[in-house]
This record gives structure tokens, sequence and C-alpha cells, in this order.
């Protein structure tokens, strides 16, 4: 049975997690939709956002869109089957008698 | 780690919901915007066709596909604010570049142009063929409605001739335009 993975586990995270793993694989999603739709303020997204790239699960890139700077977010493959496998783990708790 | 059988539940309805609002905001989230759009425009353009003298109507429909190409360009910019997808944005955008010039080649060395009405009929069979081939690329339901449309242009041609253009201004255009309409509505 796979574990529940610490990083992902907590809820913000997770949340951002299920977000970039519902793109497309090569997809990344611009950081202040996400804050938007996470309803997260840019510090509190950015802390969980730095952990989640510490640990190897999502890709920040900065770039230009006409003459505004945005920063894109995407996951890993590593952050997706990390995210894949902390799926599984729950559906293991929620299968267990 | 310890977690309940409830936490893991929570945990799984917030992952799914999280999943479907993005799916519908973001990743398909232009398709009923260019639904309306080129479904008001058939409509604008055929009733055009077939209320108005062919001169009129012409100049009509070149106003309505510039207006169309700029709003489809302000759209796909809008969204690439939001979400982008490097390579697969491209694509997309090579394909509707071909789309035009192989459209023009054709129009062009098959003589189309000298009978508007078939001219008009081909441009919008190819148009809901770039729905098919969009929606095999991203998002099912566009294929459908483009096979549906093609269904309706093809029979308006076989059995009413005299009305295609009052046809595919309420069915083609109104297919477009209402379906669009119902995805956005409901996704919200």
């Amino acid at each position: 049975m796979p574990d529940l993975d610490p990083i992902i586990h907590q809820p913000v995270r997770l949340q951002i997690m299920a977000a970039l793993t519902a793109l497309p694989p090569d997809a990344q999603l611009e950081f202040t939709t996400l804050r938007k739709m996470l309803e997260l303020t840019d510090g509190n997204l950015s802390v969980h956002l730095r952990k989640l790239e510490d640990a190897g699960y999502v890709k920040i890139e900065k770039a230009f869109v006409g003459r505004k700077p945005r920063t894109f977010i995407a996951a890993t493959p590593a952050g997706r089957a990390a995210f894949e496998a902390h799926v599984q783990a729950l559906k293991a708790i929620l299968e267990r008698k | 780690m310890n977690m309940t059988r409830n936490e893991a539940q929570q945990s799984l309805e917030t992952i799914h919901q999280v999943q479907r609002e993005i799916r519908r905001t973001l990743a398909i989230g232009g398709a009923p915007f260019y639904m309306m759009l080129w479904g008001a425009i058939w409509f604008l353009g055929y009733l055009g066709s077939h209320f108005l003298p062919p001169k009129t109507a012409g100049d009509l429909w070149g106003a309505l596909v510039a207006m169309g190409f700029i709003l489809s360009f302000v759209i796909g910019w809008k969204l690439s604010t939001k979400v982008r997808t490097p390579g697969y944005d491209a694509r997309i955008g090579i394909f509707w570049l071909l789309w035009i010039i192989y459209t023009f080649l054709i129009v062009w060395l098959g003589g189309f142009d000298s009978n508007p009405t078939l001219m008009s009929l081909f441009i919008s069979i190819m148009a809901m063929f770039g729905y098919v081939v969009m929606g095999l690329w991203l998002w099912t339901p566009l294929t459908w409605i483009g096979l549906g449309v093609t269904v309706i242009i093809v029979l308006a041609y076989i059995l009413v001739p005299a009305y295609i253009n009052l046809v595919m201004a309420v069915l083609g255009g109104g297919v477009l335009f209402f379906s669009g309409l119902y995805i956005y509505r409901s996704w919200r």
C-alpha cells in the first residue's frame, strides 16, 4: 500500500498539486490565477510553492506575456507521480475495513 | 502518518473539486467563447446572404470574418495569461494557419470563388472539420458538434437549396452559438 506523502498531505499543498496535475503534462498555470482559484494570499501561496519546489514536485518559471512579467507553475513528473501515489494512499484508507 | 476514513474522504473530495474547477475554467475554458463568437458571426453572415444583395452580403461577411479573427486572437491572448502549454499552443496555432492556407488554395484552385453559395458552404464545412480536429485533440464534445453541424449543412444543401443561407444562419450558427452558451452556463 502506498504511503501518504507528508509534503502533499498539507491541505493547501494538496489543492495546489490537485490543480496542477489536472492540466496536460506540459501545461503551466499562472501564479495569480492559481492564487485566486485557491483563495490564498501571495505570501501563503509562495511559501507552499517553495516547499513543493524544494521537494522537486513543481517547477516555477518567470516569463513575459506581452510586457508584463508572469510566474508560471507546473507539476514535474516526480510531482505527478508523488501526487498519484498520495491519491492511491487516500483510496486505500477508504477501502480499509 | 495517521488519517481517518473521513479525512481521507474529505481530501479526495477536495481533489476532485479543485480538478473539476480548473478543467472547467482553464484547460478548455475558451471553447464556449469561440463557439458563441463564431455562431453569432455565422448567424449574421448567412442572414445577410439570404436577405441582402450579393455585393453587400460579401462585404458584410468580410467585416464579420475580420472581426472574428481579431476577437479569437483576443480570447486566445486572455487565456494565455492564465495557462500556457508551450508546444501545444503552437501546434494549435500552426493547425489553424495551415487550415487557412489550405482552405484558400482549394477555394482558389477549385474555382469555388465563382459560386458564392458553394464557397460559403465549403468554408463552413472546412470550419466544422477544424472543430472535429480540435475535439479529437482537446475536448471530445467539439467533435460531435462539428459532425452534427456538418450533417445539417449537407442535408440543407440537398433538401432545401433555395433556403440554404437561412438554414445555415438559424441551424448552423444557432447550434454553434447555443452549444457555446449552454457549455458556458453549465460550467459556471
